[in-house]
């Protein structure tokens, strides 16, 4: 009898559904075997990370059962995780920044002598576990002054000290070197073969593919289909039908003329750099009157950043930023909207309202500068409740009436609030990042067709979503965005669908355009 | 005739930096220790307060030191566990909550002494035990630096031991380390199985203690009773010390020492009938110098 | 509500605490002496509570103009260090300056006072306006930091109280100093820099009225102006408030300076009005004041009088219930220091069963 083979985690019908309705996940099936790579796939809201923070005890699923080593188990905390060996490495390192690296590395289980912290006996112990995985750490350096490959490479040897049978690592290539990825790959081959198992988090498909024993593919909160890719060989076109459908979605059919000609909005070459990690690079994309143009891209492809620049959170770029024809320089979130740009963040409930405020209060909130309308001082009460009964009935949010606390909105009624506030500013540009997320599909309806008449009133939207369809059916251009570069522009009229678009945005297609 | 050279050449004003510098140097490391943790406790006066006044009395109502040194520390552990049960359960503001907790020791503590001593002003009519003074006999050879050095009470003695002791427990225990992560990050904490809750409430138990024994100086020490305020800002200047000091145990207790020798100075300075007050607020400008040279780094 | 609940708590307690120490230490029976203890603790109560309003002469209660105007007079610069601080909690910032504010603002107005042979009306106009602008001044380093860093106006603004403090007695003691009186006081004031009072008799300051209108006006600021909005949006969501286009930083700075001139003219009322000379032996303790008037006000402006008052009742009747029973006023700091705690404490009035309910179901809903 192989142990090699045996089942070491087995998830059952894990459900996990959120308070405000959201689905996370959705009767999981999925077990892991001991001592082999599993990969799990999937795009921004698969519900990869869900699921993980429930192995790793963040999170209680809402239903379904957890066997871990032929043990039926709830984990009520990450330290009960840790106690039973399942340790993970997040995205955003978990480490101690002024600490050294020998002592991130026994953080919580040091050794004693007495009361006071044995670091002879912390060193030996590194250097000998360092010496049997063939791995190199700076020992006395804190961990401020390390890259972030010897920070994960950390994280690791923190989880091997622990003796942890079952490491997470999410996705932990998207902020390496390309040899610091091989060098990674190396590792996780020497961690299987002392009987490791590990499962990795990626959205990198080629990645996915040579890494794997096991490969799962996860969408809108489902297993869609687990393989192994060492002996069942898929082609590369199966799984991007798996994740993306083929059919096509009318992408050809031009149902709008735009205004062309009228530049609104430029980057020119614009590159970032942060923490020696290329986040843009030389990006170049051009936004016109009347259009709405929209971008693809997988987790760190650069949307992210590309919002910020836009909408003034974002000022260490390199390169030029062009808006209405002037050459702009490291613009405030103020400057932005006094431009011209309105801002429909995905972080709504942080960035985009105010839950303690009232329904007013969050229509009003950007129309308070001296010099916007209206113009006096004092509120207009009379005025304000006049305009905001307008916005409920024109934007369909349900409210009885703008006095009342916004918290007590559903989540897809807040986001209608905040897409009236940015369309009824009037701003010639909106920034629209994943408008239609988590929201119930009537609500993202009603969104996006709003979206489609601004557009038709001659204002210009750029659209981030993970959403293909949504891509494909309201824009009229698509750039898909893989790794901080633009791969190339559709344009409406040629035939394109979702699994052309993954295909770029996935990395499997490297067509690098100007 | 006023004379800088006179004052700085006289060993008294050297060891009174020492002994003024007792209650500070005591507070001031019990503010590093919270602040390292990332709960800062401002509680500091209202804790010396009230273990000054709890130690003197303890003491006098049962005649002995001992229970009285239980009986002023117990006083100091109860408003910190005061302290940590709002901010970490109830989740108040720390600093509100610390204010309050000031607020209520000085309120208590003139409340209860016309109760336990008949008096409003002071507790001199009750006979509380002190703290020995301590004589080092073999100091008494060296000149000068001995007489800087002899003679202090025992807690003054105790105060520098626990820089040590403050040292070797932030930089060679475990605890100093989960501290550390817990004030810096404590998601990495979290991360390993630490409870960041536990860790910041025993650090604002040890900071309380810490000033617990700094009150206890106060009214147990040359002064053998209780005055109302007595603390007279002392736990504030404990804070200021380590504001200045930052996160090393040295820089807080130099600090602890500048703020200790305007004091001093400004005794030699009364003597001559000049005005202390441009040295009495010397430490704080300098503190605020320092903390404006450190906001414009970042 | 809220209030009530604590203030009546704090009240309980107190009584509770008084009702242990007035019991006399006798071995003979067990009921004469809670018994004692009860009466003697009653007769302190009821001194504590109406004597404000009413006194007791040998029989009959009438009213008592004097602790009634001393009460008004205590809470004017309650009210103007409690509106400070409100505003400035209002927009999430801690300043504790406060005190050194209200200290510097009337150092400054009492030099000024102190010139003899000035048109009064011009004086006291220009010695409100020095206040004001002194403590605005007191406010620039503490509103600097808070710009730079978070949570770093905490110990700036300690400092800028020391600093106040120490200037302050400087300029006092060696400036206008009386030498005649051993105390530290400074010399009468000039006769031209004298507030009008209301009541001659009791020495009934205006302050207690500019004051309210003080609170009012920014009441009405804060709630029906743009302005007003700005600062609230600030204080409970920054990101989101930035994000909306308000200029943050500046906001802040502007509400700090502003909290100052308020504290700033704090005291003047009571040195020109009252005592007309400089009489402040060490910090008079407003602006820490401020702090509990300005939550039990919630930090609304418009509560901000009503809590003051509140607060300068209970201390004089503290006061009185010191001189005409056993009790020690200071009994009253111990109320305070109650109501702060669970003033503050926001997780005690969130149910037990609605946090188990969040305990189950942790984590974002970001995927």
């Amino acid at each position: 009898m192989s142990s090699l083979d045996e089942s070491l985690l087995q998830l059952q019908n894990i459900t996990k559904i959120y308070p405000n309705g959201l689905v996370a996940n959705r009767d999981i099936d999925l077990t892991i075997k001991r001592g082999r790579v599993h990969v799990i796939l999937g795009e921004n809201g698969a519900g990869k990370t869900t699921l993980m923070n429930i192995i790793f005890g963040l999170i209680s699923p809402t239903s379904g059962k957890i066997i871990y080593k032929g043990n039926h188990i709830t984990f009520s905390s990450t330290a009960d995780a840790i106690k039973a060996g399942i340790g993970m490495i997040h995205q955003d390192f978990k480490l101690v920044r002024t600490l050294t690296v020998l002592d991130n590395c026994f953080l919580g289980i040091e050794p004693k002598k007495f009361i006071l912290t044995d670091r002879r006996k912390m060193k030996n112990i590194l250097t000998r576990v360092l010496k049997e995985y063939d791995l190199k750490l700076p020992l006395d350096w804190p961990v401020s002054t390390c890259s972030t490959h010897i920070q994960q490479i950390l994280e690791i040897v923190k989880n091997l000290i622990r003796g942890t049978d079952l490491i997470i690592m999410d996705e932990p290539t998207s902020l390496l070197a390309p040899q610091e990825r091989d060098r990674l790959l190396d590792i996780i081959r020497t961690l299987k073969k002392v009987g490791k198992t590990i499962i990795l988090i990626t959205h990198k498909l080629t990645e996915a593919l040579n890494t794997a024993d096991t490969l799962t593919i996860m969408g809108k909160g489902k297993i869609l289909q687990t393989f192994d890719p060492q002996e069942d060989d898929p082609k590369q076109h199966e799984l991007l039908g798996l994740l993306f459908n083929e059919k096509p979605v009318h992408f050809d059919q031009i149902d709008h003329q735009r205004i062309q000609d009228e530049r609104l909005l430029a980057f020119n070459r614009i590159s970032l750099y942060k923490q020696q990690h290329t986040l843009l690079r030389d990006l170049s994309f051009t936004l016109y009157k009347g259009e709405i143009l929209g971008f693809a891209g997988m987790a760190n492809s650069g949307q992210r950043e590309i919002i910020d620049i836009i909408t003034g959170y974002e000022k260490g770029y390199t390169g030029k930023f062009w808006l209405f024809g002037t050459l702009i320089r490291h613009h405030t979130p103020k400057q932005a909207r006094k431009m011209g740009i309105a801002y429909i963040p995905s972080d709504r409930f942080q960035l985009g309202s105010d839950k303690q405020l009232t329904l007013w209060e969050n229509l009003v909130s950007t129309t308070l500068d001296e010099d916007s309308p209206p113009h006096r001082f004092v509120l207009d009460q009379t005025k304000i409740m006049k305009h905001c009964r307008k916005l409920i009935k024109t934007f369909h949010v349900k409210a009885p009436n703008p006095l009342i606390q916004l918290k007590t909105l559903s989540g897809g009624n807040i986001q209608k609030v905040i897409l009236a506030r940015e369309i009824s500013v009037n701003a010639q540009i909106i920034v629209a990042d994943n408008p239609t997320q988590g929201v119930d599909s009537q609500s993202a309806r009603s969104i996006r067709n709003r979206l489609k008449e601004e557009r038709d009133k001659g204002k210009s939207i750029l659209l981030f979503s993970q959403d293909m369809d949504e891509l494909l059916s309201l824009c009229d251009r698509i750039i898909p965005l893989y790794e901080g570069q633009s791969v190339t522009v559709f344009e409406r009229g040629c035939s394109l669908n979702a699994y052309q678009l993954g295909e770029c945005i996935l990395g499997s297609k490297e067509q690098i355009s100007s | 005739m006023f004379s800088l050279k006179e004052i700085f050449s006289d060993s008294y004003f050297y060891s009174s930096i020492i002994r003024i510098s007792t209650p500070i140097l005591f507070a001031a490391l019990g503010a590093l220790v919270a602040s390292v943790g990332g709960a800062p406790n401002v509680a500091l006066e209202g804790i010396m307060l009230m273990s000054a006044f709890s130690g003197a009395v303890v003491s006098a109502l049962t005649q002995s030191l001992t229970l009285g040194i239980i009986g002023g520390l117990s006083s100091a552990l109860i408003l910190s566990a005061i302290l940590c049960i709002f901010s970490f359960k109830y989740r108040a503001n720390i600093i509100l909550t610390a204010i309050a907790i000031n607020i209520l020791s000085s309120g208590l503590t003139g409340f209860l002494m016309p109760v336990v001593s008949g008096q409003t002003g002071n507790t001199t009519n009750l006979e509380s035990i002190v703290f020995p003074q301590i004589h080092i006999a073999f100091l008494d050879h060296i000149p000068f630096l001995g007489e800087i050095l002899n003679n202090h009470h025992l807690l003054t003695y105790l105060a520098y031991i626990c820089v040590f002791i403050v040292f070797i427990l932030l930089k060679k225990t475990p605890f100093g380390i989960h501290l550390k992560a817990v004030g810096e990050n404590p998601e990495a904490a979290v991360s390993v199985g630490l409870s960041v809750g536990k860790i910041k409430t025993v650090a604002i138990m040890i900071s309380g203690l810490l000033t617990g024994l700094g009150g206890m100086f106060l009214s147990m020490g040359y002064i053998s009773w209780f005055t109302r305020e007595m603390t007279g800002g002392r736990g504030w200047i404990g804070l200021a010390a380590q504001a200045l000091g930052g996160k090393s145990v040295w820089t807080v207790t130099a600090s602890a020492l500048l703020f200790s020798t305007g004091e001093s100075f400004s005794y030699s300075l009364q003597i001559y009938n000049l005005p202390t007050e441009w040295v009495q607020a010397l430490p704080f400008a300098i503190t605020l110098v320092v903390l404006f040279i450190y906001l414009k780094s970042r | 509500m809220k209030i009530a609940l604590i203030v009546i708590l704090g009240l309980l307690i107190s009584y509770f605490l008084t009702f242990l120490t007035m019991i006399p230490f006798s071995s003979d029976s067990v009921v004469d002496p809670l018994y004692t203890g009860f009466q003697k603790t009653n007769h302190a109560f009821f001194i504590f509570l109406t004597s404000p309003l009413i006194r007791d002469y040998s029989g009959e209660l009438r009213f008592n103009m004097m602790s009634f105007t001393q009460w008004l007079n205590e809470a004017t610069p309650l009210i103007f260090t409690g509106l400070a601080i409100a505003l400035v909690l209002k927009s999430g910032i801690l300043n504790l300056g406060a005190e050194g504010q209200l200290f510097a603002g009337a150092v400054t107005g009492s030099l000024l006072a102190a010139i003899p042979n000035v048109n009064g009306f011009l004086q006291i106009f220009v010695i409100f306006l020095a206040a004001a602008i002194t403590g605005s001044l007191w406010a620039i380093l503490p509103a600097y930091a808070s710009i730079k860093k978070k949570d770093s106006e905490i110990l700036v603004s300690l400092m800028m109280n020391y600093l106040a403090f120490y200037l302050g007695t400087y300029l006092i003691k060696t400036l206008i100093r009386d030498q005649n009186s051993g105390a530290l006081m400074s010399d009468k004031f000039s006769p031209n820099a004298v507030l009008p009072l209301i009541n001659e008799r009791y020495r009934l300051h205006m302050g207690i009225i500019v004051a309210c209108f003080t609170a009012v006006l920014f009441g009405f600021l804060i709630k029906k102006t743009k302005w007003g909005l700005k600062i609230k949006m600030i204080g409970s969501n920054v990101r989101f408030a930035e994000y909306s286009g308000i200029d943050v930083k500046r906001q802040l700075f502007k509400i700090q300076l502003i909290s100052g001139a308020i504290a700033g003219i704090a005291g003047i009322f009571e040195l020109v009005g009252y005592h007309q000379r400089f009489v402040w032996q060490t910090s008079p303790g407003y602006g820490w004041d401020g702090v509990i008037v300005a939550i039990m006000a919630s930090k609304n402006p418009f509560y901000v009088p009503f809590s003051a008052l509140f607060l300068a009742y209970i201390r004089i009747g503290a006061q009185n219930m010191g001189r005409y029973s056993d009790v020690s006023p200071q009994l009253v700091k111990i109320i305070q220091g109650i109501i702060i705690l669970f003033f503050a404490a926001e997780g005690l009035f969130k149910s037990e069963p609605f946090r188990a309910f969040l305990r189950k179901n942790r984590g974002s809903p970001d995927v």
